[in-house]
């Protein structure tokens, strides 16, 4: 019961079309009221081709995590898919059965393993990692996968044929940005690194803030309404007390010692949470400086966001081996979590796939 | 530890006058919390199954409506004292059961003291159909889970395997038609013979992993497909009718609420036996199958 959960594997996969805050905007029937780039500090994000869809995303994350991970897709025992989109081709076609987990059982042989989807909003991939840590210690499995492919910017499409007032509850909508990302945990038996601690509940009685389904329209696609004053209120000043209590006294309240990842939807919205945090603690123990941002070039993307922020850092030389990582969550429900983890060799290993697979491109090329 | 079933809540809706599936799980899971040894307090998950439900909104999810609704610590203003954690688990019919074991790896854990699970699979109005009927039958159920310290009683073994081959055989989704959203279910027309064959295969081998045979166990509770689907099962297994527990109803597949409404009826009809064992056996899209033990 006592070994730590550790990330065995990351991958992560965002299309490579780009589209720009000032394009969705320029598109848009009723402009915001707000500079939208200014507001939430988004310039660009990836976004899927017109034949590219969640499934995919998906599909494309989970191969890059088998590719640095040491297993096959036949040594998971556990696979929990946790996209908020099911939007898998033309037409808005949205999936309801089979599951996504199962769906991908088709392209890895996950048939002995236990699959099931957890769509939690932008919580599901840690919900599913606070779920897995209780099968990993309750000796139920040996190591699970958790994948998500969130196509999203179809949300925005949507926003930009429907936002009807200058301040729309569609205007999130347009903050959003499309990614895979996929993760191996499984236990180990160092005690220096892994989570050392974690905790997730949900403060129901605010689970209307935000609501994503289908438009009504006759244009069709899948629409977000979000009050993102009052969600942003609630889940900014939780955090601060979530995340405040979790390291107020421990070797977590010097800010040099770890980075903090928090829910990606905005840079002011990072920044306000930061002094929240600061404020509630009553020390500096989140700083500009620890802090990652990763929403310029890649949006909200939902779910996925902390792992791509992960992923993205990592690649860039900010985050290495053997340092530590606050992870802080919000989302719509509205879910609350914070972990503290300590990285393995993890970077070192994405590092080592990124010289092969650029090693590989160059060859392609010549 | 042993994780057992605290309470069932179960609403039948027979006259279809419940219309939304938040007010079937309302309906379901108070008597649920009501029966059980446990305050709401104490509930520390809340998990959904509930694959068609009000709207089809996929965010947030739709256990938070539940929780909400409920009043399960849901107005919290920090992190201190009893807290919960709400999630949806979609896996077609196979939802509930993996639901039950993940409330079990969650107490198990010593994460939370008490799960809820809860079903209310319902096709709303608000899109329209088309392809074969859905097939199952509107029912809200609510299942307490909770650990039983000195008890060898509760949920065992669970085993899932799936045949990604047979996927076609079953699939749903919505999709613009026209100037609506449109939800099409897709059944081959041997969708049963096709659930039979996996059964067949995933039974055979749960039996072997586990090296026991089914004169091991004192009835059998498979998903409530139809009394015809049931009877086929018994025959594709090899064992008497009367071992399998058939509460299926008129209006169609139970789906995610075959377990509860079938465990309500052994507990209040067949009252078993300290020690018993039951097998459950479940089928769903995938095509995947679910094998598990509860020792009662």
């Amino acid at each position: 019961m006592g070994l730590n959960t550790v990330i065995e594997s990351l991958g992560v996969y965002t299309p490579e079309g780009r589209l720009s805050t000032k394009e969705l905007v320029d598109g848009c029937k009723v402009k915001p009221v707000f500079d939208l780039e200014e507001l939430t500090g988004i310039k660009t994000r990836p976004m899927v081709a017109d034949n590219e869809y969640a499934l995919d995303l998906a599909r494309e994350a989970a191969t890059r995590c088998f590719e640095i991970s040491k297993y096959q897709p036949e040594d998971i025992d556990l696979v929990i898919c946790t996209n908020i989109s099911r939007y898998n081709g033309p037409n808005w076609k949205a999936s309801f059965e089979p599951s996504t987990a199962a769906l991908l059982a088709r392209d890895f042989d996950f048939s002995n393993a236990i699959i099931f989807d957890e769509p939690n909003a932008c919580a599901g991939m840690f919900t599913a990692l606070y779920i897995v840590d209780a099968y990993l210690k309750a000796g139920f499995v040996k190591r699970a996968m958790v994948i998500s492919g969130e196509a999203l910017t179809c949300l925005a499409r949507t926003a930009q044929k429907e936002m009807s007032a200058p301040f729309d509850p569609q205007m999130a909508c347009l903050t959003v940005g499309d990614a895979g990302a996929a993760f191996i945990l499984e236990q180990t038996d160092n005690p220096d690194v892994g989570f050392h601690d974690m905790d997730a509940f949900t403060v129901a009685q605010h689970c209307d803030y935000c609501i994503a389904s289908f438009s009504k329209e006759p244009h069709g696609g899948f629409v977000m309404y979000t009050d993102s004053i009052k969600i942003h209120q609630i889940a900014i000043g939780m955090t601060a007390e979530h995340v405040g209590r979790m390291v107020k006294g421990t070797k977590w309240e010097n800010s040099d010692n770890h980075h903090y990842i928090m829910h990606q939807t905005g840079t002011r919205a990072i920044k306000t949470t930061r002094k929240s945090i600061n404020d509630w603690v009553g020390t500096e123990v989140c700083s500009e400086k620890n802090s990652i941002v990763n929403v310029v070039e890649r949006g909200n993307s939902a779910s996925t966001a902390h792992f791509v922020a992960l992923w993205d850092h990592i690649r860039n030389g900010a985050i290495k081996s053997k340092e530590n990582i606050l992870f802080a969550v919000q989302s719509s429900g509205i879910n609350l979590g914070v972990a503290l983890y300590t990285l393995d060799d993890l970077p070192a290993r994405v590092m080592n796939w990124s010289r092969m697979e650029q090693r590989e491109a160059i060859k392609e090329a010549v | 530890m042993g994780i057992t079933i605290n309470s069932i809540g179960l609403c039948e809706n027979k006259n279809k006058s419940v219309k939304t599936s938040l007010e079937l799980c309302r309906r379901a899971a108070e008597p649920c919390i009501k029966k059980s040894a446990y305050s709401k307090e104490d509930i520390g998950l809340v998990v959904s199954v509930s694959v068609y439900r009000d709207d089809y909104f996929c965010e947030p999810s739709f256990s938070s409506f539940v929780q909400n609704d409920l009043k399960i610590n849901h107005d919290k203003t920090d992190s201190l004292g009893p807290k919960t954690l709400s999630l949806d688990v979609l896996n077609g019919a196979m939802g509930f059961l993996n639901a039950c074991q993940l409330c079990s790896a969650m107490i198990t854990a010593g994460k939370v003291k008490t799960g809820l699970v809860v079903s209310s699979d319902l096709v709303n109005g608000s899109i329209s159909e088309k392809g074969c009927p859905p097939g199952f039958l509107p029912s809200g159920a609510a299942m307490l889970l909770a650990g039983e310290k000195n008890g060898g009683s509760g949920f065992k073994t669970f085993y899932f395997k799936t045949f990604a081959e047979m996927q076609d055989a079953c699939e749903s989704y919505a999709f613009h038609d026209k100037d609506h959203m449109t939800m099409i279910f897709k059944r081959n027309p041997d969708v049963e013979d096709i659930y039979l064959r996996a059964i067949s295969m995933g039974v055979s081998e749960f039996l072997k992993k586990e090296a026991v045979g089914l004169d091991d166990f004192d009835m059998i509770i498979p998903s409530q497909v139809s009394s015809g689907f049931i009877t086929k099962m018994a025959g594709i297994l090899g064992v008497k009718r009367e071992k399998m527990i058939d509460v299926t109803r008129e209006g169609g597949n139970l789906f995610n609420a075959s377990l509860p409404v079938a465990m309500d009826h052994v507990f209040k009809c067949n009252k078993p036996e300290p020690g018993q064992k039951a097998l459950i056996i479940h089928v769903a899209s995938g095509i995947q199958v679910g094998c598990v033990v509860y020792e009662f």
